[in-house]
């Protein structure tokens, strides 16, 4: 048995919606997985269900084998990551990080272990330190600490990455995949950003109002989503004819390109540079917009010219 | 004069001769001899301090201390599942609060009367307790220790429920499901982490509830007997009926320093006082 947690056809139901509706999933052990959708897609409650801070309305979740969805948090292998952190203000990192070890009767090592979740995440000096006196990126490795210190069977993350700076993101990330690699702790990761999921994790499940849409690799989603709403969310798409092409394999030239592609001629309508390219957007003499991205070594597309947009084939997404 | 200052006059003038200049005279009033008919004068003495520690007057100090410390512990058993719940109530949380403070409307004394009228030999309890033959003789339900407390914890339960709620309300419910998901029980939990992270309502609560009832004399004068004389009514009763102001001066100077010693010994050394 590969999968360390498995959900079964689990709903759950509130009073004013329907959070989530059947979802089936499979988490194998070892992985980093990432569920991602819009904001009220139903992931974070699907995590919080894993967690055991909700109970399915039906379904089975389980746990190593094991049914836990009614069981509370207390009595399950999984420790989570806030999305605000939740350490606790009144007790030192170090007193956070021994929190669900002193709970789950502290033994000798106690402190051993202690150090070396602190030691782990870069943390040894501030262990003494108060949650106040933390910096965002800390507290964010202080919570972690928290929760890997008691090695669960699945470590649950709930946005973990969203209160950081934008500049700290992207190194954080970083820290986050290789601690998970380092680890070999299973990792189910919540988050709405698409580039998130693509960069961390090794399988994305992407979920739409309540329900999983797909389940695969970065590449398999990225490249094979499974429907034009899977598509639309990782990235922008341009639509021709209901088949959907990727701005990043649209290529665009006042030439005629060579043959074997797909071609029209457009009309230049505007350029947009976003730093570190551009996107051409134009207007094909067929009908319809398209917009390719060039770098922003080859600008110089004024609008009204006339150019020709091309793609490959292969590189059309197709859905039915 | 600065603005700053113009601002701050009035609250000043207003504490300095309502506040600073009584405390002088009350001071002043302790170290004074009675007159043989009331009043008070020279020669300046020690005596009225001195005479508090007869252990008649300690004990009535020690069962003061004692009544407020019942009364605060039971306010906040009280008042923090209360609180609880109103802070976790949602859009209900308005209509509670108010229902909170709803004794507040009516006058203090109305309300202590209330009680008497409930709990005396012929009031509410006793008489469907008589008329349903549960009991044959009424029971001793009013002028004592019981009655006393009771008033005491009724009249200051929302002064614990509302500084209570408002920590509450700003506590991150994510740190409850942050304890629980580590692996504490419910109770644990409470004792762990929302008790802790609430101790700052919780100690303003227990000021807020102890301060008022150890100096209480109104209670205990409608609810309580005979033996449930406090300090209050020991102050109360030098500036009235016994006319002798010095020594209810020096009373009170001694139950004030009590409330301030008692802050102190509650606060530790970082902490504000409330």
């Amino acid at each position: 048995m590969a999968e360390v947690l498995s959900l079964h056809n689990v709903s759950k139901v509130f009073p004013s919606h329907r959070a989530v509706d059947g979802v089936s999933l499979e988490i194998e052990r070892g992985e980093f997985h990432a569920l991602v959708g819009p904001s009220g897609c139903g992931k974070t409650t699907t995590l919080r269900m894993v967690a055991g801070l909700e109970i399915p309305t039906s379904g089975e979740i389980h746990l190593e084998g094991v049914d836990v969805a009614p069981l509370p948090p207390y009595a399950r292998n999984v420790s989570t990551v806030f999305q605000s952190y939740a350490l606790f203000p009144h007790l030192s990192v170090r007193r956070n990080v021994e929190f669900g070890l002193r709970r789950r009767g502290a033994g000798a090592d106690m402190s051993l272990r202690v150090n070396e979740a602190l030691d782990m995440v870069k943390l040894t000096g501030k262990a003494e330190s108060l949650p106040a006196q933390l910096s965002g990126g800390e507290k964010q490795r202080a919570a972690l600490a928290r929760s890997l210190v008691l090695a669960p069977a699945v470590l649950l993350l709930d946005e973990p990455l969203s209160a950081l700076d934008p500049n700290l993101r992207v190194s954080v990330r970083e820290e986050l995949r290789q601690l998970q690699r380092r680890t070999g702790i299973t990792f189910l990761m919540v988050t709405h950003d698409q580039e998130e999921a693509l960069t961390l994790a090794d399988r994305i499940t992407v979920m739409n109002g309540g329900r999983v849409e797909q389940t695969g690799t970065p590449h398999e989603i990225y490249l094979r989503p499974a429907n034009p709403f899977v598509a639309q969310f990782l990235g922008a798409i341009n639509w021709v004819g209901g088949v959907g092409v990727r701005p990043e394999a649209t290529r665009i030239a006042a030439l005629q390109p060579p043959s074997g592609v797909v071609s029209h001629a457009a009309t230049v309508r505007r350029s947009m540079f976003l730093g570190n390219c551009v996107h051409v957007e134009t207007e094909m003499a067929a009908g319809g917009s398209m917009v390719a991205e060039v770098s922003r070594f080859e600008s110089g597309f004024e609008p009204g010219a006339p150019v020709h947009v091309w793609w490959n084939a292969s590189d059309e997404l197709r859905f039915r | 004069m600065s603005l700053r200052r113009i601002f701050l006059l009035p609250a000043t003038v207003v504490t300095a001769v309502l506040f600073l200049a009584p405390l002088a005279i009350v001071l002043a009033y302790s170290l004074m001899t009675r007159g043989p008919y009331g009043g008070q004068g020279a020669p300046w003495t020690l005596e009225n301090y001195q005479r508090f520690f007869d252990p008649l007057y300690g004990e009535i100090l020690l069962r003061s201390i004692w009544m407020a410390l019942e009364t605060t512990v039971l306010c906040l058993v009280l008042g923090f599942p209360l609180a609880w719940f109103i802070a976790r109530a949602g859009k209900r949380r308005e209509l509670y609060l108010q229902l909170v403070m709803l004794p507040f409307w009516t006058s203090f004394l109305v309300r202590t009367y209330a009680w008497v009228f409930l709990l005396r030999d012929t009031g509410l309890f006793n008489t469907i307790l008589l008329s349903s033959g549960i009991i044959s003789t009424p029971l001793p339900l009013l002028y004592n220790h019981g009655a006393v407390l009771l008033g005491l914890v009724y009249c200051s339960l929302p002064l614990a429920v509302l500084p209570i709620y408002s920590t509450l309300e700003r506590l991150d419910y994510s740190l409850v499901e942050a304890a629980a998901d580590l692996g504490a029980r419910p109770f644990a939990t409470f004792r762990e982490v929302v008790i802790p992270v609430s101790a700052p309502g919780l100690r303003a609560a227990a000021f807020l509830v102890f301060i008022p009832a150890l100096g209480t004399y109104l209670t205990s004068d409608l609810l309580g007997g005979g033996g449930t004389i406090l300090i209050g009514n020991l102050v109360q009763n030098q500036f009235t009926s016994a006319r002798d102001w010095p020594f209810g001066a020096a009373a009170s100077l001694i139950l004030m320093a009590v409330v301030l010693g008692g802050m102190k010994l509650a606060t530790r050394k970082d902490e504000e006082l409330l």
